[in-house]
């Protein structure tokens, strides 16, 4: 039953996919200018029969929705057309920036939970103590802070000043880590390279802090505020009177309940993160997504740009999915 | 007998809720004066609204001309001079006057961005949970649409495809922005529009129109009030992440965000030229999102966190 | 009255909330037995101190609010000298209780039957063996469920079997009432305190309910104590009956002599408030004036504000509690 609300929820992001498609597709055409000329602009001298010749290839000279036709259809099949600036075809440059970008969405998702989710518990438990309102000034603090500038401080004080953690890239060059699935850490850990582990962790744990700092403001301030709601409730004074020790009665029968507005938050805030990362991505030159969504929009790059965007919007798509799904088994009153 | 009959203009009832509010000015003032915090955020956000306007009378030096013998100064508590007491930059520009400048810029594109998509989010979020059918269909679908996208890259396309500019930055940034307006006010019109007075309202035999000016509107006003003051301090920080790429107001006009990306280049040696602008952003965002919270307890006190 | 000793003894409870405008006494001094197998009804308006006896009796006044004197004997063990651990072996297990109303006392997140079962585990009911969190092996689960069921049967929940998967919102109020003295007489205590349990039901479903407790009492011998401002309610379920006003007991006795010969002139009030069917129409009799603020009381006897028959004695000093000679308890200066 449940695998079926599932099917159709899924089903579902394929007329969005759709919609988003078509928006970026008319995006791109409606900017002005003529996307030849941009791109010749952008690339150099040409020799001329080479502007006939694009403008062919990239069917500029077909009526509108005949160039919508081809488009869509390529991207059914996969194609993502070709970027002109770096001389491959687009769906390979994502697939390789790709997985650094969820690397970093996952790394900040992490720090901004373990940090959130016990302070937001213990604020609620002793409420107005002094943990309770240093965390949430300091909540206040990480919701107003712009994360290209807590990179830069980070980096100030971290990588200048006191030189523990470096401060770009994702790895160190001689970690000599062999790449399997794209995602550094994992990788060492299948291949079992400490130094490369160690590296790659270290590399990644500013960004993460950067870019999860707002996440972890919101969700510790949520979790806070629904878990004292849920700690008012007459189902903890029953559990109290059942004898539950009080331990069980906060960390089962309250946070149980307090997950359910949290987890809604910290679905918007995947989206936030996977949002976000290309301003982290800049600060730290990582090699994501977001660093190649920049380049290619600075250089004009109509195709990688499509291609990035639409990436984009169907990782977006997906995480809310999931996010979805995952609150249904929350929240025993909602069956999708 | 003759008997004069007076109507009541359609916008009146919300006349009398403003009214009402602005004879209450003090008991609000009383109010966020219990308050402190917020009372201290709301100051300082003046303070950097009376900066922006005042700007040319406050910045001792010219934003975009620098003296480059003087490039890289430290702050007056690092060794500089009090005449460029916050430092200057790689180009010898004093920091201090490029703030305050660059406070016109941030807190214009804040404001404008959050009226215009208030404006229109609220209307058409009215319009669609009133009349509901073809039109409320077409816009929820939109707004979900463009929820797909994560924020920045929207703002970012715009701004590199279309070029540099005010007007497109502000279209940058309110092409999404209205959408959490139009949920708020779409979410409060269906509410809103199931309880008795608008019923009561129909059989009287009002029109659509008044009844959604006269007797909706002034009830979720407040709500909106709160979740501009919200999104402003967003829409300040999207429009530094955006000059920080490079995106923004072009140099030489000063803005903050590309004031810390140029700041980068020398992080190593002269730490201010990037931190101090962002520090800037910081405290103002800081003050509004405090402030902001302080309004919703005293306006709301329904949708307090405690 | 029986002549052994009584079961559960509360003596000069002392229960203080300390507020802004001052300490609110919402117990004060109260004295109280419950005999084995006797069915009590604690009586009075709202806010006049019987939930949080009750609450008290449990210690489970939520803070700020304190116990500040007196006992609770429970088989002569004074339960507020007990350590916390030893407490939360009574709760549950020797003394249980229910509470208004059944949607927000029983747990959203949980399944009924695990919230039935949670009591077995913790009291460690199954098996004879110790207490736990979680059942182990198979036969420790089969024979978890199987109890569940059995109290489910208990309660007259219909097809139990399938009533224990089911989610809380999935109930009726009745069957959630059901569920909750399910999860109270699952460890077979030798007292339920009931506070209000109907109050928040229909009139029908009230009557059911009271018949199940009442079975309770007569095949388990479980005393109760019923909490109640329905005086009628009292009257048809309970052998005594115990009136409170302004967190003090100002008459104690058997139901019927209560009822037909009310000895305190608030008792008398509030069966003077009770419109009677038949009879000749007369105007209601409410009792004049309103219930004390706790923070404040006034001195001396706390009703002499509102009683027609006090004189000038009546308004200082501590009034004592009275025994009559029938065993009747009244705390006024006409009997003294």
């Amino acid at each position: 039953m449940r695998a079926v609300k599932i099917l159709e929820r899924l089903l579902y992001t394929i007329p969005i996919m759709f919609g988003v498609a078509v928006l970026v597709f008319l995006f791109m055409r409606m900017t002005p200018g003529d996307p030849v000329d941009i791109m010749m602009g952008e690339a150099g001298t040409i020799a001329p029969g080479e502007m006939e010749q694009l403008r062919k290839e990239f069917h500029l000279d077909e009526p509108l929705h005949v160039q919508l036709y081809l488009f869509l259809s390529d991207v059914l099949r996969g194609d993502l057309g070709y970027s002109y600036a770096y001389k491959k075809p687009v769906m390979a440059l994502i697939a390789e920036q790709l997985p650094a970008t969820i690397e970093l969405a996952f790394g900040a998702l992490l720090f901004g939970l373990i940090i959130a989710v016990p302070i937001g518990i213990w604020s609620a438990v002793k409420q107005y103590s002094v943990v309770d309102r240093l965390s949430m000034a300091g909540a206040f603090l990480g919701v107003s802070m712009p994360a290209f500038w807590l990179g830069i401080l980070l980096i100030l004080i971290f990588s200048v000043k006191l030189r523990w953690l470096p401060v770009t890239g994702r790895i160190d060059y001689n970690a000599g880590l062999e790449v399997v699935t794209g995602f550094y850490v994992l990788d060492s850990i299948l291949t079992r390279n400490t130094t490369a582990l160690v590296s790659s962790l270290k590399h990644l744990l500013l960004p993460s802090i950067a870019l999860g700092a707002g996440t972890a403001a919101m969700v510790a301030r949520v979790l806070r505020s629904s878990m004292v709601e849920a700690l008012r409730q007459d189902y903890v004074t029953l559990a109290r009177a059942k004898g539950v020790r009080e331990t069980w009665v906060v960390l089962k029968h309250a946070l149980r309940n307090a997950l359910i507005p949290t987890v809604t938050v910290v679905g918007i805030q995947v989206g936030v993160l996977l949002g976000g990362n290309m301003i982290v991505e800049q600060v730290f030159s990582w090699p994501g997504l977001g660093r190649l969504a920049v380049r290619a929009i600075f250089s004009r790059d109509f195709p990688l740009v499509q291609g990035v965007v639409m990436v984009y919007a169907l990782t977006f798509v997906l995480a809310n999915l999931i996010v979805d799904i995952l609150y249904t088994y929350i929240n025993p009153k909602i069956t999708l | 007998m003759q008997t004069t009959q007076t109507t009541m203009p359609w916008w009146y009832p919300l006349t009398i809720r403003l009214r009402i509010w602005a004879a209450n000015i003090a008991g609000f003032f009383r109010d966020l004066a219990g308050h402190p915090i917020a009372l201290v955020g709301g100051l300082v956000v003046i303070l950097y609204v009376a900066a922006a306007v005042f700007a040319p009378q406050i910045a001792p030096h010219d934003p975009t001309k620098g003296e480059l013998i003087r490039r890289l100064e430290p702050p007056v508590w690092a060794g500089g001079t009090m005449d460029y007491w916050l430092g200057t930059d790689a180009q010898g520009r004093d920091l201090w006057s490029r703030i305050v400048f660059g406070s016109r810029i941030s807190l214009w594109v804040g404001f404008v961005s959050v009226a215009i998509s208030a404006v229109v989010g609220v209307l058409l979020g009215c319009l669609a949970g009133y009349f509901r059918g073809g039109l409320d269909e077409v816009l929820s679908r939109f707004s979900d649409l463009l929820l797909a996208f994560p924020y920045l890259i929207f703002a970012i396309a715009v701004m590199a495809f279309m070029g540099p500019g005010m007007t497109n930055l502000l279209l940058a940034l309110t092409f999404k922005g209205w959408v959490e307006f139009y949920r708020l006010a779409r979410g409060e019109m269906l509410s809103e529009k199931t309880k008795e007075y608008v019923a009561a309202a129909t059989a009287v035999g009002m029109g659509h129109l008044r009844i959604i000016v006269s007797e909706v509107l002034p009830n979720i006003f407040h709500s909106v009030l709160v979740l501009a003051t919200l999104r402003l301090g967003v829409m300040i920080v999207m429009e530094a992440s955006l000059s920080f790429l490079g995106l923004g107001i072009q140099p030489p006009t000063p803005a903050w965000g590309s004031m810390v990306s140029e700041g980068r280049d020398y992080l190593t040696t002269s730490w201010w030229v990037s931190t101090i602008p962002g520090l800037a952003i910081l405290i103002l965002v800081l003050a509004i999102n405090v402030f902001g919270e302080g309004l919703r307890d005293i306006l709301d006190p329904r949708l307090k966190i405690e | 009255m029986s002549e052994q000793k009584p079961l559960l003894e509360i003596r000069n409870l002392t229960t203080v909330f300390p507020t802004r405008r001052g300490p609110v006494r919402a117990v004060s001094g109260l004295d109280l037995t419950l005999a084995r197998g006797e069915l009590l009804g604690l009586v009075g308006e709202s806010g006049c101190g019987k939930s949080v006896s009750m609450l008290s009796v449990l210690r489970l006044v939520s803070y700020p609010g304190r116990i500040v004197a007196g006992q609770i004997l429970l088989e002569g063990e004074d339960l507020l000298a007990l350590p916390m651990s030893a407490m939360r072996q009574v709760r549950g297990r020797r003394i249980s209780m229910i509470f208004q109303d059944p949607m927000a006392t029983l747990n959203p997140a949980f399944r009924v039957g695990d919230q039935i079962a949670e009591s077995l585990r913790i009291h460690g009911m199954l098996n004879g063996s110790g207490p736990s969190l979680w059942p182990f092996g198979k036969a420790r689960a089969e024979a978890e469920r199987k109890r569940v069921v059995e109290l489910l049967e208990e309660v007259r929940i219909a097809v139990p079997w399938e009533a224990r998967r089911r989610y809380p919102h999935e109930f009726s109020g009745g069957m959630q009432q059901r569920a909750l003295i399910a999860i109270a007489v699952s460890c077979q205590p030798q007292v339920l305190l009931a506070d209000e349990p109907t109050t928040a039901l229909d009139v029908t479903i009230q009557a059911q309910i009271m018949d199940l407790l009442r079975r309770l009492n007569q095949e388990h011998g479980t005393s109760i104590i019923l909490v109640t401002h329905n005086l009628g309610l009292a009257a048809t379920f309970c052998q005594n009956i115990a009136v409170m006003y302004a967190g003090r007991l100002v008459e104690k006795g058997p139901t019927d002599a209560v009822i037909e010969d009310p000895k305190h002139p608030y008792t008398r009030g509030l069966l003077e408030c009770i419109p009677k069917l038949g009879g000749k129409r007369e105007p209601l009799h409410p009792i004049p004036g309103n219930v004390p603020d706790l923070a404040d009381l006034p001195a001396g006897c706390a009703f002499h504000p509102r009683c027609e028959r006090a004189h000038d004695a009546c308004q200082e000093g501590e009034i004592p509690l009275v025994t009559l000679e029938d065993g009747r308890q009244v705390r006024c200066l006409l009997y003294v």
